[in-house]
Parts: C-alpha cells; sequence; structure tokens
C-alpha cells in the first residue's frame, strides 16, 4: 500500500512539469485557435465579431481551399511513398551491401536534413530556373533538350518540382532511422535465410522488411507531420502557391488568409480543419497498416 | 516575400504657406495645439511614433524627413523602419504598442493595410485636407478609392508619394529611328509582336501577374470612360460582362498568349525574386515591354548596361482618337485609430507635403550595398510643380503625360473581410494560367463575375 | 548479389553504385553551389550571358562583412547559443521523467496521458504561435511587468514545451525496450524510484538523449516562427538571418543573402561533421521501435 502510493508520487512529479508545460504552450492556444474560428477578425486589433460556425460553413464551399487540400492531399501521399521507397532501399544497400565508401554516403545523404528550409529552397530556385537553371542548362548540355521544362511555370508540373525537392529532403532523414533499425535485426536471421539458398533480394523481402515494418509504420505518422509543415514551408519560398493555385497547400492559404486576407479568424479554422485531418489521416493510417509485429 | 517595391520620383513643390500652419502641433511656444484638442499636443517632449516600411526608397529618406519634422516642431520623432513592416507592426499593434503614423500602401502582398481598414481601425484624416492642403495637391488624387477607400466621401489614406505607370520598354531596340516603332494602339502593338517574333524576341513579358494592377485599371477607364470605371472600382455586378470589360479581357489574353510572352515568364514570376529575371529580360532585349513603374530603373540599376535606355509609355488604346488613360500608383500613410497622437500625426501628415519633404524626397539617394555606390533614387511627393523639377531623363519623361490624357487613380473599394477570398490572386492569377494556355478568357470571365459579386454583397 | 550468377552481381553492383552516386551528386552540387554564390558580384546573377556554373570573376567575401555587420550576426550569435542550450537542458530535465514514467510505470490515467501528448505532435507551431504571444502580452499587462516578452529563458521554455511531446514518444519507445530486470535489481538493492531512474536508467537510455539532443538541436538552432514572434532585442540567429534575407530581397543583394546563408551553415556543418557518428550511431541504438 506504501509502496503504491510512494509510486503513485513518483509518477505524479515525474509527469506533472511535462503535462504542465504542454498544456500550457500547447493545448491551451490550441484551444484558443479553436475558439478564434469561430470568430470573425482581422487579428491586427482585437475587434472581433462571433459568427458561430460560419468560417466552416464558408470553408466548405471555398474553392481555393479545396485546390490547397486537394494539392495537400497529392504531396502527403507522393512523398510518403517515394520517401519509404528510396530510404528502404538505400538503407537496405548501405546497411547489407558489402563495399567501400558506405559511411560516406551515410554522413553525404544526411546533408539535406540539417541544411535551412531557406537554404534549400534557394537551391531548388538556382536548379529550377528555366533559362539559367542547373536542370535545364545540363539537360541541355548533355543533348536532351526535348526534356527541358518549365518547372515552376508550368501548371501541370510545379507541384511534382515541389514533390521532389520534399523527397530529397527528406531520403536521408528517415534513411538514417531505417538503417538503424535494419542494424538490430540480428544476422543470424540472414545467415539462416542465406543456407537456405535465398537471393539477397528475397532476403530483402523475407527478413529485413517485415523485422523493420513497425519502425516504418512509426515513421508513417511523421511523414503526415512533417510533410505539412514542410510542404508549406517549401511553397511559401519556393512558388508562394502559383502559378495561379496550383501549387497552393492548405497552411499556405491559411496563413494567406489568417494573415494577408483580413480574415484572421477564417484561417483559424483552416488550422482547425487541418489539425483534425492530420489526426484523423495518421489514425487511419496507423490502423490500415496494422498487421501482426514480428519481433526478432 | 514578393513586395512590390516602390521608388519614387520626385518632386518640387511651389508651396508656401502651408509650412506654417503645420508647425501649430507641437511647436515650442506655439499655443495653438491645444486648441486642436487631443493627448498629443504638449509642447517640446511629445514623443511622436512613426513607422515606415523600408523599400526601394532606402531608410535615410525617414531618417531625414523625422529629423526635419524635430527641428520644425520641436517633439520627437520615434522611427520604426522595417521591410517586415506588416509583421512587426501586427505584433506591436497585438501587444498594446500603436505607432502614430503609418507608412505602408495598399496593394502589398501582406495586405496589411487592407486589414487595418477592414477592422475599421484606421483614423478618419479629412480635416488634413483642408483648402489650401488639397489646393496644391495634383488635382483628383484625393478623389478615387486609394484615398478614400470606403468611397464615402472621407479621406482615410494619404497619398504622399506618386509615380505614373504604364509599360517600360527597351528603348535601345524601341522608339524613333530604331528597329520598332514605339505603337500607340494595340493594333501597332500585336503587328510589333509579329515584327518581334521574326526577330526572335517577345512582344511581352511581365515580373508577377500583381503587376497588371495599373494596367487594368488604366484598360478599363480607358475602355469605358471614368464612370464605367469608377463603377467597376465599387463592383458593379456589369463590370466584366460588357462588352468594355470583356475587350479588356481579350486583350491582356491576347498581350499574354503564347505568341506574344516571353516564355520564362510565368516561371519566374512564381519563383523567389524571379520578377527581377524578367526585368531583365525586357533589358537584355528578350522581350521589349512589361507594365512596371519608375522604380524600376533603380532596381535593376547593378545589371543595366551603360548603354541601354529605358523608355515608358501609357497603355495602348484600342483606336487612336481616344484620349489616353494613364494609372496613377499612389503611396500611402494613414494613422491607426487607436493612436495616441492623432494630431500630431495629422500634422505630420501635414509636413509631409511641405517644401522642406518634397525637396528632401527629390534628393533621396540610395546605397547599393555591394558596391557602396550611391544611386539616384528620387521621390516625388504628388503636389503641383514637384514632377517639374525632376532631372531630365526618362523618369521625368514618364511623369510627363501629354495633353491629351486622362488621370486615372484609385483601387479596388474595401469591403468587409470576404473569407476565403485573395483579391490579388482570384484577379490576377488567371493570367498565369492564360498564358500557360491552361485557362480560357471564359473562365477567367466567370470567376471575376463571382468575385464582384462576392464584393459587392460585402460592400456596406 | 546472387553467388551464383557473377554478371548478374556486377549489373547490381553497378546499379546501386550508379544510384548512390546519382544522389551525392545532387546533394553535393548544389550546397557547393551554395558556397561559391555567396561569393559572386550580384550582376554574375541576372543578366545576360550570367552562367550558373561559372565560378565567382573575383571572391566577393566582402559579402561576408555586410552580411555578417547587417543582420548583426554577432549579437544573435551568442542568443542563439543561449537559448538552444538552455532549452536542451531544460528539455531533457523535463521530458526523460516523463518518459520513464510513462513507459515503464503502469497506473491509472497512463493511457490517455500518453494519447495527450501524441496529440501534441500534430499540433502546428505556426498557427499557436500567435495565440501564444497574445498569452505572455496579456500576462504583462496583467501584472504590469514586461517580463514575459522577448525573454530569453521563456523562450527557452516554449521551444521545451513545443519540442516535449517528440521527445517523449522517443524516449519513452526506448526505455520501453530495456529489459524490466535492471530496476528491480535496484529496487532489491534499496534504491528508490528517484535514485533508480537517475542513477540506473537514464544512463541506459544515453543512445537515445543523444539522438533528442541532436535532432533538437537543429531543430532549435533553425527556429524562428516563435523568436521573431516573441522576441525583439534578444533574437536568435536565424531571426537575424531572417531579416537579412528580407532586406536584401527587397533590395536584391543576391550574394549578400547567400553569404548569410553560409554564415548560419556553417556551425551547423561543423558540428554535423564532429558528431555524426555519434549522431548515426545514437539512432543506430537508440532509434524509433514501434
Amino acid at each position: 500500500m506504501n509502496r503504491k502510493r510512494a509510486q503513485g508520487r513518483f509518477v505524479f512529479f515525474c509527469i506533472a512539469p511535462a503535462a504542465i508545460l504542454v498544456v500550457l504552450f500547447i493545448f491551451v492556444p490550441t484551444i484558443n485557435v479553436f475558439r478564434m474560428s469561430l470568430y470573425r477578425m482581422g487579428g491586427i486589433t482585437n475587434r472581433k465579431e462571433f459568427v458561430g460556425l460560419n468560417n466552416f460553413k464558408s470553408l466548405i464551399a471555398d474553392k481555393n481551399f479545396l485546390q490547397a487540400m486537394q494539392n495537400s492531399i497529392a504531396i502527403i501521399v507522393l512523398v510518403t511513398l517515394c520517401t519509404v521507397l528510396f530510404a528502404v532501399l538505400f538503407a537496405a544497400i548501405l546497411s547489407r551491401g558489402k563495399f567501400k565508401g558506405k559511411n560516406f554516403f551515410r554522413i553525404i545523404f544526411y546533408i539535406p536534413n540539417i541544411l535551412s528550409i531557406v537554404v534549400i529552397a534557394g537551391i531548388f530556385g538556382a536548379i529550377y530556373n528555366p533559362s539559367t537553371g542547373l536542370l535545364n542548362t545540363f539537360l541541355k548540355a548533355i543533348g536532351l533538350e526535348s526534356l527541358t521544362h518549365q518547372w515552376m511555370g508550368d501548371q501541370r508540373i510545379v507541384l511534382y518540382s515541389v514533390i521532389f525537392a520534399l523527397v530529397w529532403q527528406a531520403i536521408g532523414y528517415y534513411m538514417v532511422m531505417y538503417m538503424a533499425s535494419m542494424a538490430a535485426i540480428p544476422q543470424d536471421l540472414y545467415e539462416a535465410a542465406s543456407l537456405d539458398g535465398a537471393t539477397e533480394i528475397q532476403m530483402f523481402f523475407q527478413v529485413t522488411l517485415p523485422l523493420i515494418w513497425s519502425n516504418i509504420r512509426t515513421t508513417l505518422t511523421f511523414y503526415i507531420i512533417s510533410t505539412i509543415n514542410l510542404s508549406f514551408l517549401f511553397v511559401q519560398i519556393m512558388s508562394g502557391g502559383g502559378p495561379n493555385g496550383h501549387s497552393e497547400v492548405f497552411l499556405n492559404y491559411m496563413y494567406k488568409q489568417a494573415y494577408g486576407a483580413g480574415v484572421y479568424g477564417y484561417g483559424m479554422a483552416i488550422g482547425v480543419v487541418v489539425f483534425i485531418f492530420s489526426f484523423a489521416l495518421a489514425a487511419i493510417v496507423n490502423k490500415i497498416t496494422d498487421r501482426e509485429v514480428l519481433e526478432f | 516575400m514578393k513586395r512590390k517595391m516602390v521608388k519614387k520620383l520626385i518632386s518640387v513643390s511651389l508651396v508656401s504657406a502651408l509650412a506654417v500652419s503645420m508647425l501649430a502641433a507641437c511647436g515650442s511656444g506655439s499655443g495653438s495645439s491645444s486648441e486642436e484638442g487631443g493627448s498629443g499636443s504638449g509642447g517640446d517632449g511629445d514623443v511622436l511614433k512613426v513607422a515606415a516600411f523600408e523599400g526601394g526608397n532606402g531608410a535615410a529618406i525617414w531618417e531625414k524627413i523625422a529629423d526635419a519634422f524635430e527641428e520644425e516642431t520641436g517633439c520627437k520623432v520615434e522611427l520604426t523602419l522595417s521591410s517586415e513592416l506588416d509583421q512587426v507592426l501586427t505584433k506591436n499593434i497585438q501587444n498594446g504598442d500603436v505607432p502614430d503614423v503609418v507608412y505602408y500602401n495598399l496593394g502589398q502582398e501582406s495586405g496589411f493595410t487592407e486589414t487595418m481598414l477592414k477592422e475599421n481601425a484606421v483614423a478618419d484624416i479629412t480635416d488634413v485636407f483642408d483648402d489650401e492642403l488639397s489646393g496644391k495637391m495634383l488635382e483628383g488624387i484625393l478623389d478615387g478609392t486609394a484615398a478614400q477607400p470606403y468611397g464615402d466621401g472621407k479621406i482615410y489614406l494619404a497619398p504622399i508619394f506618386y509615380t505614373q505607370t504604364g509599360f517600360w520598354y527597351n528603348a535601345t531596340l524601341v522608339g524613333e529611328g530604331k528597329e520598332y516603332a514605339v505603337p500607340t494602339t494595340w493594333d501597332e502593338m500585336f503587328e510589333l509582336g509579329q515584327q518581334a517574333k521574326a526577330d526572335g524576341r517577345a512582344l511581352f513579358t511581365y515580373p508577377q501577374p500583381g503587376y497588371f494592377d495599373a494596367t487594368i485599371y488604366a484598360m478599363l477607364a480607358q475602355a469605358g470612360g471614368t464612370d464605367f470605371y469608377n463603377n467597376a472600382l465599387t463592383y458593379d455586378a456589369n463590370t466584366w460582362t460588357s462588352d468594355e470589360g470583356k475587350k479588356v479581357l481579350d486583350t491582356v489574353a491576347q498581350l499574354v498568349s503564347s505568341d506574344n510572352i516571353w516564355a520564362d515568364t510565368v516561371s519566374n514570376a512564381n519563383t523567389d525574386g524571379g520578377f527581377k529575371i524578367n526585368q531583365q529580360a525586357v533589358i537584355d532585349g528578350e522581350a521589349l515591354f512589361m507594365p512596371n513603374g519608375s522604380w524600376v530603373v533603380g532596381e535593376m540599376a547593378n545589371t543595366t548596361p551603360a548603354e541601354y535606355e529605358w523608355g515608358v509609355m501609357g497603355v495602348p488604346k484600342w483606336s487612336a482618337d481616344e484620349s489616353q488613360a494613364v494609372y496613377t500608383f499612389t503611396e500611402q500613410m494613414w494613422i491607426p485609430a487607436d493612436a495616441a497622437n492623432i494630431d500630431l500625426g495629422k500634422e505630420f501628415i501635414k509636413f509631409m507635403y511641405s517644401d522642406t519633404v518634397v525637396d528632401l524626397c527629390l534628393a533621396n539617394t540610395t546605397t547599393n550595398a555591394e558596391t557602396g555606390e550611391e544611386s539616384e533614387a528620387p521621390i516625388v511627393v504628388p503636389v503641383q510643380g514637384a514632377a517639374d523639377k525632376l532631372p531630365e531623363g526618362v523618369i521625368k519623361s514618364s511623369f510627363q503625360t501629354g495633353d491629351d490624357v486622362v488621370a486615372v487613380t484609385g483601387t479596388w473599394a474595401t469591403t468587409a473581410p470576404i473569407e476565403g477570398l485573395d483579391m490579388k490572386g482570384s484577379v490576377y492569377g488567371p493570367i498565369d494560367s492564360i498564358s500557360n494556355g491552361d485557362m480560357t478568357v471564359t473562365e477567367w470571365q466567370e470567376q471575376l463575375v463571382g468575385v464582384w459579386e462576392q464584393c459587392a454583397n460585402a460592400m456596406e | 548479389m546472387k553467388k551464383q550468377n557473377p554478371v548478374t552481381k556486377i549489373i547490381f553492383k553497378i546499379i546501386v553504385y550508379a544510384a548512390l552516386i546519382a544522389m551525392t551528386i545532387s546533394i553535393l552540387v548544389p550546397v557547393a553551389w551554395v558556397f561559391m554564390a555567396s561569393f559572386k558580384r550580384n550582376a554574375e546573377f541576372i543578366g545576360q550571358g550570367t552562367n550558373p556554373w561559372a565560378l565567382p570573376e573575383q571572391l566577393q567575401y566582402q559579402n561576408y562583412i555586410t552580411a555578417f555587420i547587417d543582420a548583426e550576426m554577432g549579437k544573435y550569435f551568442m542568443n542563439s547559443v543561449i537559448v538552444t542550450a538552455l532549452s536542451l537542458v531544460l528539455l531533457l530535465i523535463i521530458a526523460l521523467p516523463a518518459a520513464y514514467a510513462l513507459s515503464r510505470f503502469d497506473f491509472r490515467g497512463r493511457k490517455i496521458l500518453n494519447i495527450a501528448f501524441m496529440a501534441g505532435l500534430f499540433v502546428n507551431i505556426n498557427y499557436i504561435v500567435v495565440p501564444i504571444f497574445l498569452m505572455l502580452s496579456d500576462a504583462n499587462k496583467a501584472l504590469g511587468v514586461s517580463f514575459f516578452l522577448d525573454n530569453r529563458f521563456l523562450l527557452s521554455v516554449i521551444y521545451a514545451a513545443s519540442s516535449l511531446s517528440f521527445s517523449i514518444y522517443l524516449l519513452s519507445g526506448y526505455f520501453k525496450t530495456l529489459p524490466r530486470g535492471f530496476e528491480e535489481a535496484a529496487y532489491i538493492d534499496g534504491c528508490g524510484y528517484f535514485k533508480t531512474m537517475v542513477k540506473i536508467m537514464i544512463p541506459m537510455a544515453k543512445p537515445s538523449i543523444l539522438t533528442v539532443i541532436l535532432f533538437q538541436f537543429l531543430s532549435f538552432w533553425n527556429e524562428y516562427i516563435i523568436a521573431f514572434t516573441i522576441m525583439d532585442e534578444h533574437s536568435t540567429l536565424a531571426v537575424g538571418l531572417k531579416n537579412l534575407m528580407a532586406v536584401e530581397r527587397t533590395a536584391t543583394n543576391y550574394g549578400i543573402m547567400y553569404a548569410g546563408l553560409v554564415i548560419v551553415m556553417i556551425p551547423v556543418l561543423i558540428l554535423y561533421i564532429c558528431v555524426q557518428k555519434q549522431l548515426t550511431k545514437g539512432m543506430t541504438l537508440g532509434g524509433l521501435k514501434g
């Protein structure tokens, strides 16, 4: 009994500081965001008017928002798929392959992750520029002039240009994470498989992938959260959402509405929807990827 | 981020009596200030908080104006300068620290001034423009929605600087006796496009779609006359379905079609800092014309070859016998409704039209951060005669609109806030898509009709 | 890499190398390009015949001096060091016990607390920054002080709070993998809960602590949205850079802009090169599991 109480007290003091900070600086402001989404306000002065759920009603009919939503979903899905694919692939090669320079590649691949977004956006500005950009000048130099494009100007391409930048930036980070969990796979599993005559590729699908599955699953939540956030930062600097809204993503749209169009409350309503959306998406993804976890 | 910078020109003024009346508020020993009431009038030691956007004009001009005001009145000026003034002020005002006077114009990406107007947080300053002051101002400059944003006859925004806008062109290639003749009508313009195309040049480029604002204002006035134009600014339902409105849209669409546009335009328009590459295309002769203002000269000075010449002309007209409409772009100064020193703020605004400030502005220079070189960046205050004092050159010529010209001012009227509407994006954004061939004029027209309906409903 | 077929093996190897090298080039070339660009004059960026691949005509090192002075880098640099260090210390002091308690003890409400901390992951700092600012500003007004804004300690507290969810998630994931036996042995030896945690369990979590530090170092160092909003005189380097970028973009001095980027990037790159071994080792041992 006494022990139970002592334990209770210990747990309380361990968790209380964290709980207080999270409530004060995360939950209370979030509740305020929810509250402000019920007002019509400009956000600069404190003049405001209660409008109930009107902001959410306007949201349903807002074509620009729907376009931003569509783009955001496309970005989340494609960035996640491409990044998982490449990150797992590179991780497998660098963990299992036997060749020189493994360390070198690992160090280099992580670099995009430590660069500030501003640097990355600057880099891609230099890459995508139509006439003096690194990409088009390179394509011309090797005789592939027909492949040159208006990477940021063509509204059918611009979204993919942004996605490419996001994937480029994310691969290294997740690769290092997957390498970490691959390193934890006991070597004898591979030896056993190898004795059975499995090829390297079969081993990847039968040993590596099932064993890092739970790790991949965890990172899916991160993909959702970080892609929503990063796509905003990238778009804000790379394209501003243009041309004509074809690279708009929802946080950028929220920002424009809250700080540029004088409807701060409406912007907050968008924030609420994004919050609920990302939460729900993570829950759904978590549910459908749920399968028996293989332990080793 | 993509901010339209405004450098302005010079001015001169025949002002005279003004200077005297303006010191009243906090001049040492002047008792008259207290009659004007207001918390701000207390003689020496008063502090006036001035917040100014630091754009292409540089910071020095504001320090000079502040010094001059201090000298003239004896009160102290506390200056806040920022190239992200919208963010700084949002923060300060939320924190209860409200500036007394703000220089931040309409039409910026952040929409800060528009938001303040929508919140009814800008003070009425009609009484600043007494008969004497309004008498020396440029004619019509106080009439439009750029000064009277609600269209209710009251002035909230003081136009402190102005420039004439139009199409800027490569005068090394275009002009009398040059490779191409200066067009005055759209037909001539598009013929020129054919000729340029044959030589491997594009007729036209634009820095960003937002730069079409002045062009479209001028074209609306050109197409339908002053009444039509004013109705359009206050969201008349027939604006875009009328023949006049349709003519404007069709012409813009033709101008940016792949026949006439410089191919990289849209890409650059949407990338950070890319608008300069589009402007450079005109200097390099890859494109001939673009919509812009006189600030472009200083903005591009670093990469302009010595032998290059700028030219500027009004937006072409549809038939040779019409008068030409030229849009006057103004920059605004205003007083927050919650300011502590409204009266002193008003004195400061008056001071902006004094000989002292007019001359300071004309003599403005900017310093190149890289080379330390100073270059002339004259700013013009919209008082009569100011532009005449500009040094000879293309900037001056941009202010010399001929006799047969209708000056146009104003902006889309301020409405109550509309959720989900991005005015700039929905009006000018489609120009990118039309240029790419991904949108038709009819779709643009439908979108505009929808926007106009929303705005008309939100006009009080 | 089939043992049986050397040709397949060679082809496989070539493809692997090609992919790795392509990725390496796509990273190194642009980064090197930024360094190169920071030495260029403005005229080398736009205008006829400018070639992005060309070397700088001369080393315009003046760009660095201008960037350093304009952005007041010296002053902001110290602030960044203080804020980043303080945030990390606070974060660990608060997150470690919480993660430990949540992962190793069974008590009522544990599930709800776990979900609550998880929910914090989904809150985006971009939309709560204004409410936070208003809250601090109101606190100032209510108490008639100016303590709550432009305070490096409070900024650190907010940084720590904003990354608690992620850190607790990561740390408790690691604690879960440790065998039960350690604590039981410690209790039998007469250690109390607190002593067991501090002396036995936390040292064992070192690899994952390192991971937290390295991840959060980067995000604290590069963060500017909160810093810009609530700080003023005591702002951080990233805000200095942001201001510099804003000014130079208005004036479009590309060389100076890139020089500013390099100045902010270099400490991070140096740190990364120094600790990259521990970083990947930390992830190897402390990486996320389930």
